[in-house]
């Protein structure tokens, strides 16, 4: 009865209403309410193009590597993404240093020589020349330059051959990665070269036997909707579940203290975990009712188009439970607590950080990652690689530890703001109380007078 | 001077706690970031994607202490009108905004970042864009925790849906594009006065 009463007072709201319009809005500007209909999962035919892949391959990765390192090193402008966009690194003169040693470590080459090779360099678009040793600038009256060299310096610069920049032959795999995190270190991290982003340089094609792989054990495992649900998932979570239903959480808490119906609460004979638990269960409710019907409507979408097919209806609803509803969990989690405890907006501002920092972050891995503390997990696979069935496969067990972690620490903050409810309601706690008396002491301090 | 009298008051009541928020945000960015010898462009992201937040913490609660029936029935009595209060305490947050993002522009020239003044503009045109969203919200809703979650959710969509904003994309000046703060700016202050003339209008109306 409690349930209903609150989640009717949720639901008929301007802010559930407006959680509606923006989830809604949000999914769709990703465009996983209306999948492409035309880019269908077909059986692979054979002598087609089946894409491309990464694999750990050190003969591919480390020449790949090395080349793109030495031409940062040239330009000294390194390309990093320490929170999703671009940042052109430039290296001080000790950090350079340090990254010469780092290819000359790999190469055998001389660090000198590679500096020589650095300096020599001509680089189109910058309009700079530079010119060593022997070399002049001379006018030539006609408002223009010459640009004479000593015959001996021309001829030993036309001579100086490009650097053979292999990778040494006694030099093994663990070694290179270790020697390229270092030089992702001194970048400040996020590059290309740290030892879990090597693998972006081995790029090789998807052969027909594989892609045949693929599509069966999207249709066998799968069974086709569970790759729409999971892409549908990937895109709910990051983009909505993992921020928005925090608002609805400090909205309905903070309403109680706004209509002055907090201490009418206290007062009544229900114990505080039967009142917490029911609100808690009434948001949860309400943050997935719209989020199963949206789940469903996207992948139904696809339904005829595998006609003929062992389709899994239940897969929206398997990914709504286990995949999306943790965060969802957590962010309510989150909100009451702080509300509670705080008796302010305060959970907005630490989810939004939370939010902010773990898709930023995480922007090199949406790919896929499942590490334990992701707020929202990734596997952003679609139609084109057969959803990654067999990636997905092998990183199940590791998702379904963060999401019994997200929901087992969920549950921990719900106790948490048990005792904080149950201490208010002694009037142990008083809201921000505490914050608001240590406000006006530091005021009351600065209005006295120094006499 | 009355006016700078209410202004003292709501820097010392109101405005502590979110000032001591977009310090925490100044301070995060480099740590999350890194902003030492950077480029043009580069230096434009931290810009755009983290002290252009501020905006948001500093003006959407602009309405707030009015929420509170108590209080806005005692400062309705009073011989100075809301709407001039609301106006001393949009000010002190423009001039606390301009003010932090001038700061940490300088700090970013210090760090050898090519910060120029169009990067600082920029920046301010989003603060002030997101922050008048949220003040638009708050002037319909009369509810400050919702009036949050509007420019948040709008900042997640520059996210999804990049430049198919247009004008209205808030990380252009990442490629050097700098038309879109030309609209952002003026629909914020637009935004602004249209919330003031929301609130005058209910207050009438109510």
């Amino acid at each position: 009865m409690m349930f209903c009463r609150e989640l009717k007072k949720i639901i008929w709201g301007i802010p559930y209403l407006l959680f509606v319009v923006v989830l809604t809005l949000a999914l769709f500007s990703q465009g996983v309410l209306e999948f492409d209909t035309e880019g269908s999962v077909s059986k692979p035919e054979p002598g087609g193009n089946y894409g491309t892949k990464n694999e750990e391959i050190p003969e591919l990765i480390m020449p790949a590597a090395l080349q793109s390192l030495y031409a940062e090193f040239q330009q000294n402008e390194y390309r990093t993404y320490p929170i999703g966009f671009i940042k052109t690194v430039k290296l001080n003169d000790k950090e350079q240093a340090e990254i010469a040693e780092i290819i000359s470590r790999i190469t055998g080459i001389d660090t000198e020589k590679l500096y020589g090779e650095n300096e020599n360099s001509y680089t189109a678009g910058e309009f700079s020349i530079q010119i060593d040793g022997d070399g002049s600038l001379q006018p030539d009256g006609n408002g223009g330059f010459t640009i004479s060299m000593d015959d001996a310096a021309a001829i030993n610069s036309m001579q100086e051959e490009p650097l053979d920049l292999t990778v040494r032959a006694n030099l093994s795999y663990s070694e290179f990665r270790e020697l390229m995190q270092r030089a992702d270190d001194l970048l400040g991290g996020g590059s290309d070269y740290a030892a879990d982003a090597l693998i972006g340089f081995g790029t090789v094609p998807v052969t027909y036997e594989e892609a045949l792989e693929r599509y069966e054990l999207m249709k066998t495992r799968d069974h086709v909707t569970g790759g729409y649900a999971r892409l549908f998932s990937d895109y709910a979570v990051a983009m909505a579940l993992s921020i928005l239903p925090v608002f609805l959480a400090v909205i309905m808490d903070m309403k109680d203290r706004s209509c002055k119906m907090a201490e009418l609460i206290y007062t009544r004979k229900a114990s505080g975990i039967k009142i917490i638990f029911t609100r808690y269960f009434a948001l949860l409710t309400a943050v997935m009712l719209p989020i199963i019907l949206l789940s469903y409507l996207s992948n139904a979408g696809i339904w005829g188009m595998y006609q003929g097919m062992d389709l899994d209806y239940f897969a929206p609803l398997k990914y709504d439970l286990g995949w999306i509803m943790p965060s969802a969990m957590i962010a309510i989690a989150l909100g009451m607590c702080l509300t509670e405890l705080t008796n302010t907006p305060l959970a907005i501002a630490v989810q939004g950080l939370w939010w902010f920092v773990d898709i930023n972050m995480g922007i090199k891995s949406v790919a896929s990652s499942y590490s334990l503390f992701r707020l929202a997990p990734r596997h952003n696979a679609g139609t084109n690689t057969y959803f990654r069935t067999q990636d997905f496969i092998d990183n199940f067990p590791r998702l379904i530890t963060n999401r019994l972690l997200f929901a087992g620490l969920s549950i921990l903050l719900v106790i948490v703001t048990i005792v904080i409810f149950e201490a208010n309601r002694k009037g142990q706690i008083n809201g921000n109380h505490k914050l608001k008396k240590a406000l006006a002491n530091f005021r009351n301090r600065k209005d006295q007078s120094p006499a | 001077m009355p006016i700078l009298e209410i202004a003292k008051i709501n820097l010392r009541h109101n405005s502590v706690l979110s000032i001591a928020v977009c310090a925490a945000i100044l301070i995060m960015t480099p740590i999350l970031y890194g902003t030492a010898n950077l480029d043009a462009a580069s230096s434009a992201a931290p810009l755009e994607m983290f002290v252009s937040f501020i905006g948001i913490v500093l003006l959407t609660p602009v309405f707030g202490p009015e929420q509170n029936q108590e209080t806005s029935d005692l400062v309705s009595s009073k011989y100075i009108g809301t709407t001039t209060i609301y106006l001393v305490r949009i000010v002190c947050a423009m001039i606390l905004l301009f003010a932090m993002t001038g700061l940490f522009c300088i700090f970013m020239r210090l760090q050898k970042c090519d910060v120029t003044l169009l990067l600082f503009f920029g920046t301010a045109a989003n603060a002030v864009f997101l922050g008048s969203l949220g003040m638009i919200t708050a002037a319909l809703t009369d509810n400050t925790v919702i009036a949050y979650m509007i420019p948040l959710v709008y900042y997640a969509l520059n996210y999804g849906m990049g430049g198919k904003l247009g004008n209205y994309f808030l990380f252009s000046m990442r490629v050097a594009d700098f038309q879109p703060k030309m609209w952002l700016f003026p629909t914020g202050i637009l935004l602004l006065v249209l919330s003031l003339i929301v609130k005058r209008l209910k207050q009438k109306l109510l």
